[in-house]
């Protein structure tokens, strides 16, 4: 077994991956409910800037929200692949997430 | 620069509510970076490289989240402070017009809020010169006193919109990662219509991981209900857009609600029919929601919408792994509200498949995909089952797409007019299903079982004895034989007589809706085709 990971802790790696997947998926539900609580006050308070202003952060922070979603459901995607082959898991993990580098910043 | 009639309109209310929703959301994101530390704990004792780049990686999602909870919790305090000033300024402005109204000869404009009072005396204006000069100087105080709440207002506003300016992700030191070809999709690369299932299952498999999540996140409303997406990944891009729909829908239920005794008629009517989407989109939430377990699998929503009488595709149980699964097409009166009902017959029929086969995996389809006829007069024309044709088929093709093994024991359930979209189905398009089972049905569209594209050893057929369905046979349907005709060459099987109706044959509506009832000896012989027992062991209504 490569770097040292046993067999019998292959599950428990599956699992963590699930549950990034579960996590990532569970952030961005609360997301959408965001979006969805907030559509009925669309066209109030048209004239303040804050408002148009509001929109903007809105958009930004679902970009955000979406990226490290995405970042959080493909590291999970991947240790899932251990349920299969630990091998083929490890060569995709080095493969992926070296090409979206890692890190919370910009 | 906020105007006087900005100010009037505004509603101070929703800033309100949207920091609400704002804190609400940092609150989730700050829980969502705990529980990334708590599930990094199954990666210990993990080592070498890749354990190294998903441990750096994980821990930088985590912090990303962490960081946006803090910076997304400062929003709530800026709008609820503009809200303050809002209230503020508009009780003044209220005040101004109110001394003004008492004052009958100052006059407030209620486009610009300019006060003013006539310069001096007109015929018929019988004021002293004081009292012109005291109405003069009256209209100049509530003159000021409207341009200075306007100008607050507006300062506030501009200092909350800088202040939301500086909450920006990257204010945080947040970037976006995933980005790149190697990352995202675009809209022009999502499948095109014209994309058979087959195709869109090779589309999604050549996708990189990060492309996958790209496509789930991004075009959930696009991954959500094309066929040829594996089911999980489709259910998880269609929570996240029911998560906003319904979240939607509740929001505006619930203000229309609040407004009581003051809503118009036309309030009144969005009231009813939100009431109507609501309660499908909440038997949704609790089937999505349901603790799974041995004898009622996890759910996975493949589609819905909420336009006209709604749509619904939920499957109980897992296509894509199951030996068996048993898709249910409903009929006259079905739509988004009839969610719950379909729901149950769903768990009924994996109860009785669970007991005719322990040990097999079923799944059980609830496929309200179509525009269904409301009513029986709607219900005498075929268009409606025409129109779902397509639908059915891309559906059903889809689960052979994405079968894990290559392809299950595939049932279809036509109930009703159901049955007539699922003969239509196969009459005009190739309709993937081993078995085809049609009850209470007033025809589906052919003279014969051998017309549908499948063994007519495969196609079953029941009415109850009081069906009021069965009166059809004095009033040509105009599609096709009844499929419990002997002519017509299917597998009939035994339904109980149902609920005694009124009239010389006992028919009823009610009959018309039994079949899924527990004890029910349709429902045990419904359980025996979808798990692939022989033919001998159904039961027939001459025994």
């Amino acid at each position: 077994m490569p770097d040292g990971f046993e067999v019998d802790q292959l599950v428990s790696l599956a699992e963590a991956g699930e549950r990034f997947v579960e996590i990532a998926d569970a952030a961005a539900g609360a997301h959408a409910e965001f979006t969805g609580a907030v559509q009925r006050h669309d066209g109030a308070n048209s004239g303040f800037a804050t408002t148009g202003r509001l929109a903007t952060l809105a958009g930004m922070w679902g970009y955000q929200l979406d990226d490290l979603s995405k970042r959080a459901a493909t590291t999970g995607g991947l240790l899932q692949e251990s349920y299969g082959s630990y091998e083929e898991m490890e060569v995709a993990v080095i493969d992926s997430l070296d090409r979206i580098g890692s890190g919370g910043g910009a | 620069m906020v105007s006087f009639q900005d100010l009037r309109d505004a509603d101070p209310s929703a800033y309100d509510d949207i920091a609400d929703q704002w804190a609400r959301l940092a609150s989730e994101l700050d829980g969502t970076a705990l529980d990334i530390k708590q599930a990094t704990g199954g990666l210990d004792g993990w080592s070498g490289d890749a354990a190294e780049m998903a441990r750096e990686h994980i821990d930088g999602v985590r912090a990303g989240y962490d960081t946006a909870a803090e910076y997304i919790d400062r929003i709530p305090r800026v709008l609820r402070t503009l809200s303050d000033a809002i209230t503020d300024a508009q009780r003044r402005v209220n005040d101004a017009i109110a001394t003004a109204e008492a004052h009958r000869i100052v006059h407030v404009d209620r486009e610009t809020g300019e006060v003013s009072t006539p310069p001096g005396h007109a015929p018929g204006d019988f004021r002293s010169d004081e009292q012109v000069a005291a109405d003069r100087a009256l209209a100049e105080e509530l003159d000021e006193a409207i341009a200075a709440a306007v100008a607050d207002a507006t300062e506030a506003d501009q200092v909350a919109s800088r202040q939301l300016g500086d909450l920006m992700p990257e204010d945080a030191g947040l970037g976006l990662r995933a980005v790149g070809s190697g990352s995202v999709v675009t809209p022009s690369r999502l499948p095109q219509d014209d994309w058979s299932p087959a195709r869109v299952r090779q589309w999604w498999d050549e996708l990189t991981p990060m492309q996958q999540e790209s496509a789930i996140y991004t075009h959930g409303d696009r991954i959500g209900s094309v066929d040829g997406i594996p089911v999980e990944a489709r259910d998880r891009a269609n929570r996240i857009r029911f998560a906003d729909e319904f979240a939607d829908v509740n929001a505006r239920r619930d203000a229309l609600i609040t407004l009581g005794d003051d809503r118009t008629l036309a309030e009144d009517n969005e009231l009813r029919q939100l009431n109507d989407v609501h309660n499908g989109l909440e038997a949704i939430h609790d089937r999505l929601g349901r603790e799974p377990s041995e004898t009622e699998p996890q759910a996975y929503l493949l589609d819905f919408a909420t336009e006209g009488n709604g749509r619904g595709i939920v499957a109980t149980g897992n296509p894509d792994t199951a030996d068996n699964t048993v898709t249910n097409v409903p009929g006259t009166g079905s739509g988004l509200e009839s969610m719950s009902n379909e729901l149950g017959k769903a768990d009924r029929i994996l109860e009785t498949a669970g007991r005719e086969a322990p040990g097999a995996e079923t799944a059980a389809v609830t496929w309200i995909g179509y525009d269904a006829p409301q009513d029986l007069a709607e219900a005498t024309g075929g268009s409606y089952a025409d129109e779902a044709g397509a639908d059915l088929a891309g559906f059903q093709d889809g689960l052979k797409a994405t079968h894990e093994g290559g392809g299950g024991l595939n049932t279809v359930i036509g109930h009703s007019y159901g049955s007539t979209v699922i003969g239509h189905t196969a009459r005009d398009h190739e309709l993937h299903a081993d078995n085809m089972v049609f009850l209470g049905s007033p025809g589906v569209g052919v003279d014969h079982a051998s017309e549908l594209g499948i063994d007519p050893g495969n196609v079953y057929a029941s009415t109850a004895e009081n069906d009021i369905i069965r009166a059809g046979a004095y009033v040509s349907h105009g599609w096709g034989t009844s499929p419990v005709d002997e002519d017509f060459g299917a597998v009939e099987f035994e339904a109980d007589p149902g609920t005694e109706g009124w009239g010389p044959f006992n028919h009823s509506t009610a009959a018309h809706s039994e079949y899924w009832d527990r004890q029910n000896e349709s429902l045990e012989n419904m359980g025996r085709i979808v798990t692939g027992k022989d033919n001998t062991t159904l039961t027939t209504p001459t025994e």
